[in-house]
């Protein structure tokens, strides 16, 4: 079996939900020893949260919990608990890294926080992932993903154009991808630090805030109104529009394509029989099909109503090499033919739903790919091959843990 | 306080173009890299180079001009490479080894390169060869499928989504890989796929569908367990304010800060399913209350009460936030060279780190004599004779 990128590190996650877990995952994945520490009894949130087979919920079954914790040992700890946070420091001191999404308050109640690590292990790089950061006014306050993702830019600019702003709302981008963002973030911010660590021999802390994250999108509309003073509006009527590209409208469906660029432009008008239109001013420069998208969407609307998705893509992206593609529905995702030869929806194994198909990795690594070693664990699997294996507590003390529900 | 960014003394051969590839190697430089970025006016249009978002996703670069269809300017990458650690690229499939600059080709002038190559749809497979920008990715992912209002059209997300998401990947991947070269002395080839990327960060409606066969389409601001949910409008013009309430103590506390309206009492909204079977109403039952404030007063006045809210922001409130302005989310750059360009700062602070370097983008070949002479050792003669063969250009 190949060698792990990360087979030296060793990584514990104290964090719920996504954007702890998810980073960690990716480590994970990687080969690094991720020891994920869940509360006694509940465990992560993710196991109470869908989707469930047949929608029956179980605390072994939730399938984003199964997809998001792959290759991790679980262990139940209570760290309110002076025994708990005496074994979580005992883990501390063995570990290269901690990632977690805890509220900052949270952390310094517990004791847990950067600087009370610091002294127990100053190797320890610890990775905090908050919807603010750890400084600031907004620091102490709340946020999931649905706040993050508008107070960080990204709603207000999606869907796109609306004609009603009254009735048409910002939206939040799909699922929770706020929180994968983030858990992104972190990961690489994590890396950074154990680059550093290589020199100076010694751990930090990585303040990962959410916000910050997604605002970091929006830095066209951002610069547009620091250097232009023209804020990009969502309001279909304003003059200066956010630059988002919505979808178009076919005879079955629907595409997006881009005709920005000169070369793309001119093959487009190729392929339309150089209509007249194509020909006026406003359309003549990439920044005026810019300028105009909704004057040259309308126009290109019009003319592809002729068409279904399959035809538009064989006479655009095919013959002419003009940047399309259809809109895909998740459905559609498990027939593509591309996705398949690809090899990229992969089987998992798991002990309590059995066998099903995810996605598998983002990437591709030719000398340390990613491994699926292990399901998601079930919760405290590994108590006692950490608590007692790892750290050296007698079987007796992991009884009376259980005893006084510590563990 | 440590005095050395973490990336001092690596080198990147910077290949890449648009968003995304750029993106990431920028991020590379604001932490120390050197990064070359290889331009050719062939590909180049200069006039948008300068342009803002161009300039602001290519600062802390150095740049040369390379006319890669030149076969001494190839050989002039191999030698770059020789002396990189990093070569980053995203071109189409195949161009890289058409220009003869492949990962089996690099390699052999540096063993223990690290490569990282990002494709929209991927480097294999029927559609290895198709192009598409970050909107069409997101068609083709399922990402616009999920965006939008429920019975009407798909939408997009804002932003350039897509290309910064997966190039925040890519940074992790090669950082990674950089770490295994360390231990191991082997480099290798990444390979990052925008549209795989995405399709993983929504595992909900992927395996709802892989297991039980659902498709339920795009869910707005809902959230399957918890109400209320949802973005509300405030007093003024297309003003909005953000609300998640997530136990019953916080819809408590909501009811409080509303001033105890009567439904608020309803049965109907007593629990968490109640409320999400009645969200229509009750959101607009909200509505007639935040309406009447300004969404910044109102998100101190509810996260007082304990209640997780936050004004929308558009452009302007984000630059003028008052927590991101404390953060620092806005490096502002070339105000004296009369470009000013203003960038957003990365995403992590490390707490024992110089800095990161916020730098004017370069100009167009700045660094050719820098790094052909001071880094490839060519003479100046050497040099004189490719600015005439139109190697540098």
């Amino acid at each position: 079996m190949p060698d792990g990128a990360l087979s030296d590190l060793r990584i514990i996650e104290l964090g719920d939900f996504i954007s702890a877990p998810y980073c960690c995952k990716l480590m994970a994945d990687m080969a690094a020893d991720v020891i994920k520490v869940e509360p006694p009894g509940v465990g992560d949130s993710s196991r109470r949260h869908g989707p469930f087979p047949d929608d029956v919920p179980h605390p072994e079954k939730s399938l984003l919990y199964a997809y998001l914790n792959t290759n991790k040992r679980s262990i139940t700890l209570d760290v309110t608990t002076n025994l708990g946070k005496r074994v979580f420091l005992d883990l501390i001191r063995r570990a290269d890294v901690l990632v977690e999404n805890n509220h900052p308050k949270r952390m310094e109640e517990l004791g847990l926080d950067y600087k009370s690590l610091n002294v127990v292990n100053p190797r320890l790089i610890v990775t905090s992932i908050t919807p603010f950061g750890q400084t600031g006014p907004y620091r102490d306050y709340k946020a999931t993903d649905l706040i993050s993702m508008h107070v960080g830019g990204i709603g207000y600019a999606t869907p796109g154009e609306v004609e009603d702003w009254e009735k048409q709302p910002p939206l939040k981008a799909p699922g929770h991808s706020g929180d994968f963002l983030a858990a992104l973030t972190a990961a690489s911010g994590t890396m950074m630090a154990v680059m550093a660590r290589k020199f100076s021999g010694a751990g930090q802390h990585v303040d990962v805030s959410q916000q910050e994250s997604l605002a970091t999108i929006m830095r066209g509309d951002t610069m547009s109104h620091v250097h232009r003073g023209e804020t990009p509006s969502r309001i279909a009527s304003m003059a200066r529009r956010v630059a988002t590209r919505r979808p178009l409208a076919c005879k079955d469906g629907y595409f997006s394509l881009q005709v920005f660029q000169d070369h793309f432009w001119v093959a487009m008008k190729k392929v339309m029989g150089n209509p007249d239109w194509a020909e006026l001013e406003i359309f003549t420069e990439n920044r005026s099909r810019r300028d105009n998208l909704d004057a040259l969407n309308s126009l290109l609307e019009d003319w592809a109503s002729q068409y279904t998705k399959d035809e538009l893509y064989q006479m655009l992206q095919v013959e002419s090499h003009i940047p399309y593609f259809a809109v895909n529905t998740i459905p559609d995702l498990f027939q593509n033919d591309h996705l398949k030869a690809r090899g990229f929806f992969v089987e998992m194994e798991h002990p309590a739903i059995g066998r099903f198909k995810a996605p598998g990795p983002p990437h591709r690594f030719s000398k340390s790919p990613w491994q699926l070693n292990s399901p998601a664990p079930h919760l405290g699997e590994h108590n006692q091959q950490v608590i007692c294996g790892l750290l050296g507590y007698s079987n007796d003390d992991l009884l009376k843990m259980r005893g006084q529900s510590v563990v | 306080m440590s005095d050395r960014l973490p990336l001092e003394g690596i080198r990147v051969a910077d290949f890449t173009q648009v968003v995304i590839g750029p993106y990431l190697t920028m991020m590379l430089a604001e932490m120390g890299a050197e990064v070359i970025k290889v331009e050719t006016s062939a590909r180049t249009n200069l006039e948008q180079r300068t342009a803002g978002t161009t300039s602001g996703l290519n600062a802390s670069k150095k740049s040369i001009t390379l006319n890669l269809k030149h076969p001494k300017a190839v050989e002039i990458a191999k030698q770059l490479v020789s002396v990189s650690d990093i070569v980053a690229e995203n071109f189409g499939t195949d161009v890289m080894e058409r220009l003869g600059l492949g990962y089996e080709e690099l390699k052999k002038v540096k063993p223990d390169i690290v490569m990282v190559s990002n494709a929209s749809i991927g480097r294999t497979g029927p559609l290895r060869h198709a192009i598409g920008y970050y909107a069409e990715v997101n068609c083709f992912a399922g990402f616009s499928y999920l965006t939008g209002y429920r019975d009407d059209r798909p939408g997009q997300v804002g932003g350039i989504w897509t290309d910064h998401f997966t190039g925040t990947l890519a940074l992790y991947l090669v950082l990674t890989a950089l770490h295994y070269r360390d231990r191991t002395g082997e480099g290798q080839f990444i390979e990052t796929t925008m549209s795989e990327n995405i399709i993983a960060s929504i595992p909900e409606p992927v395996l709802d569908y892989s297991v039980n066969g659902r498709d339920l389409g795009p869910m707005e601001n809902d959230d399957p367990y918890m109400a209320p949910h949802n973005v509300y409008r405030c007093h003024g013009f297309d003003k909005w304010i953000a609300i998640a309430v997530t136990s019953e103590d916080e819809w408590s506390a909501l009811c409080q800060v509303m001033g105890n309206p009567a439904w608020c009492y309803e049965e109907r909204f007593n629990d968490s399913l109640g409320r999400v079977n009645h969200r229509k109403e009750m959101d607009a039952l909200i509505t007639e209350w935040t309406s009447e404030h300004d969404n910044y007063e109102l998100m101190h006045i509810l996260q007082q009460a304990g209640i997780a809210a936050a004004p929308v922001l558009d452009a302007a409130g984000l630059a003028e936030d008052p927590h991101l302005k404390e953060r620092g989310y806005l490096v502002y750059l070339g105000e004296d060279q009369g470009m000013p360009v203003a960038i957003p700062k990365l995403g992590f602070n490390l707490s024992d780190c110089p800095s990161p370097i916020y730098r004017m983008a370069p100009e167009f070949g700045e660094h050719n004599n820098h790094v052909l002479s001071d880094i490839l050792g060519l003479s100046e003669a050497e040099i004189g004779q490719l600015v005439e063969e139109n190697v540098l250009s």
